[in-house]
């Protein structure tokens, strides 16, 4: 009897798409290009890298992982979703201003860009797993 | 001003932004994503602007 499950580490198997996974994570646009999907690699990498980057200009708050209440706990899991972009923009030591509007939406646009950065990881997982064509 | 981009600029940057990012995920060949990309984009803005107006009264 044969099995329709694709070998531990070969394209279509779940190992495979989770370092599909990781890698679109940490790397914008890499799980894309792992799977030789280029136009999709460049467009989420420059999208998520203007996003996190306008964040960081406008000066927003970039949370870390001492939360106190539940909306901080849920931004730094959006920011963290930016993956290597996080500790680079913390790295940066560039100091929050959410007195002012730039500032606010600052924070939108870099938890935005984490957000993204998570959608594309897992639409590189499906299409590295045949889930999606 | 009171960012750097204007209130306008910064909406139309993240709705340019994440419509392009989405409709690549979303639609098969370039035609269709442009459609969808320009839709999404003419939503965000156009959303805002509406909710925008419709607020307006309150604020003042």
């Amino acid at each position: 009897m044969t099995s329709d499950l694709a070998p531990e580490g070969s394209p279509g198997s779940f190992a495979w798409g989770l370092a599909v996974f990781l890698a679109g994570w940490l790397v914008p646009g890499l799980g894309h290009a792992l799977l030789r999907r280029w136009s999709r690699a460049v467009v989420f990498c420059l999208s998520v890298i203007l996003l996190a980057a306008t964040g960081v200009w406008l000066r927003g708050m970039i949370f870390g992982k001492q939360s106190t209440d539940a909306f901080e706990l849920l931004g730094f899991l959006a920011d963290l979703g930016s993956g290597s972009l996080y500790p680079l923009s913390r790295s940066l030591g560039v100091a929050a201003d959410v007195s002012r509007a730039a500032g606010d939406y600052g924070t939108r646009f870099f938890a935005a860009a984490g957000a993204l950065n998570l959608l594309c990881a897992f639409d590189a997982y499906a299409i590295a797993t045949g889930h999606k064509p | 001003m009171i960012t750097p981009l204007g209130h306008f600029g910064a909406m139309t940057v993240f709705a340019a932004a994440a419509s392009v990012t989405l409709a690549f995920q979303s639609r098969p060949n370039n035609r269709e994503r442009m459609v969808y990309a320009v839709k999404t984009f003419a939503m965000f803005v156009g959303g805002a602007i509406a909710l925008a107006w419709l607020l307006y009264p309150i604020s003042r």
